[in-house]
């Protein structure tokens, strides 16, 4: 994916994850009950939802690059192209093609998922969510604000990583 | 704005959706740029994301007096847009499943000290009490 395509994905992700915000903690509450005093409340949600949909996305792009790989491998039998004998090995030409439309299509599969990655995880959800704001509504309303959203935002995280189903309950053996 | 005979709506709200949208989307790109730097030179982009959070704090802070469109911009606009929770949350995510409970302290709650006194410090700076 180019630069400019990726800042164009995060610029777009980001105005409308940013008017949603404005919206569900600004124009609502005010429209509830003509006062503001439902926004901090309503911005816990926002990063509580946005921190779940962060967390979904992340598994989910996890997942497809673990099937990617999962997939190379069931291609080759389970053999790298080391481990394979000389008679199991397709002709030259052949090789070559398949590798051509392979590498063509593990390129359109890493911009989708680049982009995928852009417009929600990085723009979209990041621009949802905001540490500026909960800090500003930590500071002008209440401590319990600041330690619900620090407790539950990474919670909420984890939850749509296990919902996003590709993740797994524990990392394989090393620190990621 | 009239649209039509009699009916008319109130242009207020969208203004000031629009101008968060603009800034959010400047903060998006400014955010990922930050990001983008502080992996390619250090391996580190929850470095990056606590870089930016905090000059956001500072941004809000200082821009907290500020009203109207410029408050929009900027406070609700860049400032929102420059700050995330969703990716510190998956950062911290990462870290609890990886075990890595330094990592966690330093961005649970050690991010958050940093950027209340960074934007408590700013606010008053501004001028608008702490």
């Amino acid at each position: 994916m180019t630069p400019a395509r990726r800042i164009a994905l995060v610029a777009i992700g980001g105005a409308y994850g940013g008017s949603l915000r404005l919206f569900a903690t600004g124009l609502v509450p005010a429209a509830v009950d003509g006062s503001f005093a439902w926004s901090p409340i309503a911005l816990l949600l926002v990063n509580l939802s946005g921190s779940l949909l962060a967390g979904f996305v992340r598994g989910l792009l996890e997942a497809r690059e673990h099937g990617r790989e999962l997939d190379g491998t069931r291609a080759s039998g389970g053999r790298t192209p080391e481990m394979q004998t000389p008679e199991v090995r397709t002709p030259e030409v052949r090789t070559s093609e398949v590798q051509t439309t392979e590498t063509q299509n593990l390129s359109r599969e890493g911009d989708r998922r680049d982009g995928l990655n852009a417009f929600l995880l990085v723009g979209f959800c990041g621009g949802f969510t905001s540490y500026s704001g909960f800090v500003a509504a930590a500071v002008a309303h209440a401590a319990w604000i600041a330690v619900a959203t620090l407790v539950l935002c990474p919670l909420a995280a984890l939850l749509g990583m296990r919902l996003s189903g590709g993740y797994p309950a524990r990392p394989a053996g090393t620190a990621r | 704005m009239h649209i039509a005979a009699g009916d008319s709506i109130d242009l207020q709200p969208l203004a000031a959706v629009a101008l968060a949208a603009v800034g959010c989307a400047l903060g998006c790109v400014a955010r990922d740029l930050t990001v983008g730097r502080f992996r390619a030179r250090m391996d580190r982009a929850d470095l990056g994301v606590l870089a930016a959070n905090l000059a956001a704090c500072v941004l809000a802070g200082l821009a907290s007096s500020a009203g109207g469109a410029l408050g929009h911009l900027l406070v609700a606009g860049v400032a929102g847009g420059l700050s995330t929770w969703s990716t510190l949350a998956v950062e911290v995510a990462g870290a609890i499943r990886a075990r890595r409970w330094s990592l966690v302290a330093l961005h649970v709650p050690g991010a958050c000290a940093l950027a209340l006194a960074a934007y408590v410090a700013a606010r008053a700076l501004a001028g608008g009490g702490s």
